[in-house]
């Protein structure tokens, strides 16, 4: 798992203007509350006087306010109020580390890091959604029990489907070699698919055209954002983005929002939906299944093919994030459970000092700042 | 979490005429009653091949490990082994077996090996049979906790205000905190103000802002006392005895002695009203995290209220000191390797035990 990117949190309609949310992902508590305005805020979950969970609190004048001595924190993460200290100002240290957040496409998604704002990664957009004669549905959220790197690779993996997915007619691969395109948060292959090898079992949400090659691709951005295009004979697309969250070496949360651009009417989303989740759970039965649950930490303990080369690109990427200092020291982690409140450093962090949450620990990298 | 105090086992009326196993500090005990009714508490495991003695049956004053059939009297020593036909157990055949006060419908053990004289006692309760004073039978909670984290909830006269809307959500009054030290406590007491009178509905403990008077104070790492004077006559005083389970769960014993409402008919009503601020504090604590206290102050931004509970934590502090704090790392690591008993008195006056004694941090490893 990895610092210093975009990862969703939960969806708009989860999070109401009345309660916050907890939130436990990348082995920290976070809590999410929406201010008057409407706007989303996440921050750490901890408290900085005695560790109650302010996600187990109120929503309170554009604050979060700790159940446990009603410490009010605003969406900065600023402590506004401490009640025992009548009429004085909180200390500088009062504080919890609060992240950058975007809401779009009905996900409220937060920057977990402490990159300056110029640094930073970018957050995987719907390319579609303001083009003309495309379709929105979404999202979707559903949980597997896996660790989300193997539900990445998945996703970038020609091959399975032929095995897979008999609800989408078992496409072949119909290429010897992926050609990859490369960019500096990611991995791309479009590739042809041939023949469908379970005609019988297919499940078709659109009508194919007689002849021409069913063309699909996917690519992740970032760890934890994966999109997979199918263009079906007869210009029937389908792009899919899935944003993921990673919850534990046996758990994922995933967000997931189609756009296609046919069969436009909006009253066929569910329908459609349906047909999605359905090749979903064909996935969630293999990679719930995997063994060892981490993908392995060299390609020595598994058998590569070619048509594994996109999976491969990706784990060269995790390397270059991991060498930046990016990866959490998941080992430390698991030793310090229960003992330690760590918090994701904020990019306030670098801008202030005198937290008093303890910084995530990371793996140190060759690039570590 | 520290040995060489009095810690609460289970409450009588669980101790019948079976063994009952029981966990403390993630370690295992068994406890059963002899022919006369006494309690005794010994270590679990059978030191022959690991047999539960608390699965096995009580004989003739001793208890019988289920699996060969070891005796073990409530001193610990075995009085028989089955398979041996000639002579005596040697003198190696035994486990630990722990001082043992049964007291207020609990039954106590001392988990610890200090000789007699220098054993922090047991806590007294001063009303117990005074006249014009009620002692209610001992209501027993299970949270997910750290102990410690329970005690220093008590010591916090600042969470009222918040945590407890059925009392009233009484807030301190400003400078009025009175602090007391004693020998392996501190106390405190304050006058508390601006009730939100929608309480209870019970007269008697309809609290009087002018005159409602509270405090608590901690006995050794597991003792927690509340003190609420509600109208200048009527009392509640509570003791609550703890026994950390492990290190995330947490046993309550609470004893609640009142000199109002003495209608025996009224101790149902005097629970319930108990028990609903109790869970008030759960929600709490359940949801601290991290689960354990952290190692240093720094750690969290404690305030001026706070200085009740950091008094107890240099007492955990002195009784680290002394090497009687729990390598609760070790232990975690050792898992299911090692069978770990706490000493017992019995090993400071005799030699060849068998179970390894529990790791126990030294001053110099903390």
């Amino acid at each position: 798992m990895y610092i210093n990117f975009w990862y969703p949190i939960c969806t708009t309609e989860q999070l109401n203007e009345e309660n916050p949310r907890r939130i436990e992902m990348l082995g920290v508590r976070l809590v999410a509350f929406r201010d008057d305005a409407g706007n989303a805020h996440v921050l750490a979950d901890t408290c900085i006087h005695r560790g109650g969970s302010l996600s187990k609190g109120k929503v309170i004048d554009n604050c979060v306010r700790c159940p446990y001595h009603g410490w009010r924190f605003d969406g900065d993460g600023k402590c506004v109020e401490i009640p025992s200290m009548e009429g004085k100002a909180p200390p500088a240290r009062a504080k919890v580390d609060s992240y950058p957040v975007e809401e779009k496409y009905g996900i409220v998604f937060a920057f977990l890091g402490d990159l300056p704002e110029s640094e930073r990664p970018p957050l995987q957009l719907v390319g579609e959604l303001d083009q003309e004669g495309w379709q929105f549905s979404g999202p979707i959220d559903f949980e597997i029990e896996a660790y989300y790197e193997r539900s990445i690779e998945n996703g970038l993996d020609p091959v399975h489907n032929e095995f897979v997915h008999p609800a989408q007619g078992a496409p072949r691969l119909d290429e010897d070699q992926l050609t990859i395109e490369s960019s500096e948060w990611g991995n791309k292959f479009v590739a042809t698919f041939g023949e469908l090898t379970d005609k019988e079992s297919h499940d078709q949400v659109v009508e194919r055209a007689a002849t021409g090659d069913l063309r699909a691709g996917s690519w992740h951005t970032g760890p934890n954002a994966l999109v997979t295009e199918i263009h079906i004979p007869g210009n029937n697309s389908f792009i899919q983005y899935f944003y993921e969250a990673p919850l534990s070496k046996n758990g994922t949360r995933i967000f997931f929002v189609n756009m296609r651009n046919n069969n436009l009417d909006p009253s066929l989303d569910s329908a459609m939906n349906t047909a999605f989740m359905k090749v979903a759970d064909e996935d969630r039965v293999v990679i719930e299944g995997l063994w060892p649950k981490n993908t392995p930490d060299t390609l020595t303990k598994e058998l590569m093919t070619p048509g594994d080369a996109a999976v491969v690109k990706f784990r060269e990427s995790l390397k270059t994030w991991e060498e930046n200092g990016w990866r959490i020291d998941m080992k430390k982690m698991a030793e310090d459970y229960g003992d330690v409140a760590y918090a994701i450093p904020c990019p306030a962090r670098r801008e202030s000092k005198n937290w008093v949450l303890d910084p995530i620990p990371l793996i140190p990298g060759k690039n570590s700042a | 979490m520290h040995i060489n105090f009095w810690y609460p086992i289970c409450t009588g009326e669980e101790l019948q005429d079976k063994p009952l196993r029981v966990t403390l500090f993630g370690l295992r005990f068994a406890a059963f009653r002899d022919s006369s009714g006494a309690a005794n508490v010994l270590a679990d495991t059978c030191i022959h091949r690991g047999g539960s003695l608390s699965k096995g049956w009580i004989k003739d004053d001793c208890l019988v490990c289920p699996y060969h059939g070891w005796e073990y009297q409530g001193n610990g020593a075995c009085a028989t082994i089955p398979s041996q036909k000639k002579g005596k157990p040697p003198a190696r055949a035994k486990v630990d077996s722990y001082p043992v006060v049964e007291r207020y419908g609990i039954v106590f053990a001392f988990l610890g090996d200090l000789p007699e004289n220098e054993r922090p006692p047991m806590y007294e309760i001063p009303q117990l049979g005074q006249e014009g004073w009620r002692a209610s039978t001992p209501m027993v909670n299970e949270i997910g906790c750290y102990m410690e984290r329970a005690i220093e909830n008590g010591l916090d006269p600042f969470h009222n205000e918040f945590v407890h809307p059925s009392q009233g959500k009484p807030q301190l009054i400003d400078g009025s905190m009175e602090i007391e030290e004693f020998p392996y406590g501190t106390k405190f007491m304050a006058r508390f103000g601006e009730i939100d009178d929608k309480l209870t509905g019970l007269n008697e403990l309809r609290s009087d802002p002018a005159q409602l008077k509270a405090g608590s104070w901690y006995y050794g790492p597991n003792t927690l006392v509340t003190d609420i004077q509600f109208n200048g006559v009527n009392n509640f005083i509570q003791y609550a005895f703890e026994a950390p389970i492990d290190e995330t769960n947490t046993r309550t014993y609470l004893v609640n002695l009142r000199n109002c409402m003495l209608d025996p008919e009224l101790d149902e009503q005097v629970a319930k009203i108990n028990q609903k601020v109790a869970l008030e504090d759960f929600a709490i604590l359940e949801n601290l995290w991290p689960i354990r206290t952290p190692d240093s102050t720094n750690k969290e931004l404690l305030t001026e209220g706070d200085v009740i509970l950091v008094r107890y934590r240099e007492h955990l502090e002195e009784w680290r000191q002394k090497g009687w704090q729990i390598d609760r790392k070790a232990l975690r690591e050792a898992g299911c390797d090692t069978a770990y008993a706490i000493p017992c008195p019995g090993r400071r006056t005799s030699g060849n035990w068998i179970l390894d004694p529990v790791p126990l941090l030294t001053s110099a490893n903390s």
